[in-house]
């Protein structure tokens, strides 16, 4: 806000220099009170974001602690019809859990291939906005 | 809890099986009634510039068209009517279970899972009936070495069975726990006696992020569930 276009300001049109300050410091306040009702209302935006976070998280927990138990079940339930305890039951332990892994991975790489696009977008629009305003 | 509680309002006895009509079935027959009511209501003009209910109605389908199509692709809205029917009830037994004294449909995991064990099964059919046996390659991912072959199929397979018990327990335990942690602060607002605001405060926040829930739970299932029929449709990872 502060550079001053004075080197080409007399082309530009018949405000006086007094209107001119006046206009400025307008839109400096109007600037202001904007920033101020961002945020303000910044922190409701954020308590939704941070529920989908959330519900995310959540998402990735419960792929993980499916795939452990799913393959325990099947290994005990296994050990018990063929009576070879312990066996099945470590083996499908591990194969439950190197599954649910593979759903976390492959969710995580879905969120990240959603998120990336916004992420790269985000930075430019806000700072393009900025320049306008001067 | 008492809110959890099943109640018979009236017995009815198939052929020894207990199917009697209890307060959860009263909740879903509500709750497709409702959404059966709102749209016909909404859609009932038919109008070019839309009034109000027709708006939120159209919103409702562009919103999960727009999911279908990009998770899917054009060939996946032959799936459109299964996607939005999941995705209309879940969202609306999730909110209804928000009215104070009603009874929360999708906290119970038996509910949940016939859902997800529909996806599942349609899901599975519609991968069977486009590609036949050819299916099965979904369980063997390209440019493995062959040793690998023993280890990686198994892996594949549980990943895909363990499928509609993640989809079940995650609609059930979000809903469950929200409704849970909800009782037991607002219990505290009472025995707390003038330190009680401090909880109040906490139910009243936590009661909207519950909203947000209601919504995202119903949205992540419809979302799964259109991931799962991409599986189907195109078979790629």
């Amino acid at each position: 806000m502060s550079d001053s276009d004075e080197d080409h300001g007399s082309g530009r049109g018949e405000i006086s220099r007094e209107d001119r300050e006046a206009l400025k410091a307008r839109a400096a306040r109007i600037g202001s009170r904007l920033e101020q009702v961002k945020a303000r209302r910044a922190p409701q935006l954020d308590s939704a974001a941070r529920g989908a976070a959330f519900g995310q998280a959540f998402k990735i927990a419960i792929e993980l602690v499916v795939g452990v138990s799913f393959g325990g079940l099947v290994g005990w339930t296994l050990d018990r019809y063929f009576g070879s305890t312990p066996w099945l039951l470590v083996l499908f332990l591990v194969l439950g859990f190197t599954a649910g892994m593979l759903n976390v991975v492959r969710s995580a790489r879905r969120m990240q291939a959603e998120a990336e696009p916004l992420q790269r977008a985000a930075p430019s629009v806000e700072s393009d906005d900025e320049d306008e305003d001067r | 809890m008492h809110q959890f509680e099943i109640n018979r309002l009236a017995e009815i006895e198939i052929f020894g099986i207990d199917a009697s009509f209890t307060n959860s079935s009263l909740f879903m027959v509500l709750g497709v009634a409702l959404i059966t009511g709102f749209f016909a209501l909404a859609m009932n003009g038919r109008s070019l510039v839309p009034t109000r209910m027709q708006s939120v109605a159209e919103l409702c389908y562009e919103f999960v068209a727009n999911m279908v199509r990009e998770n899917v692709g054009q060939a996946g809205m032959k799936y459109f009517p299964f996607v939005f029917t999941l995705f209309t009830y879940i969202l609306v037994m999730n909110l209804l279970g928000m009215i104070p004294y009603s009874f929360t449909v999708t906290s119970h995991i038996i509910v949940t899972f016939a859902l997800a064990a529909l996806v599942f099964v349609v899901v599975t059919a519609i991968g069977f009936a486009r590609h036949g046996l050819g299916y099965l390659k979904l369980f063997v991912p390209e440019g493995v070495p062959i040793w690998l072959m023993p280890l990686i199929v198994p892996i594949e397979l549980i990943s895909y069975l363990i499928r509609p018990i993640s989809l079940s327990v995650r609609l059930f335990a979000n809903m469950m726990a929200g409704h849970t942690m909800l009782k037991v602060f607002a219990g505290f607002v009472v025995s707390l006696g003038i330190f009680g605001f401090a909880p109040l405060l906490f139910t009243v926040a936590f009661t909207g992020l519950e909203f947000v829930v209601a919504f995202l739970q119903a949205f992540i299932f419809a979302v799964l569930t259109c991931i799962y029929l991409n599986d189907a449709v195109n078979m790629h990872h």
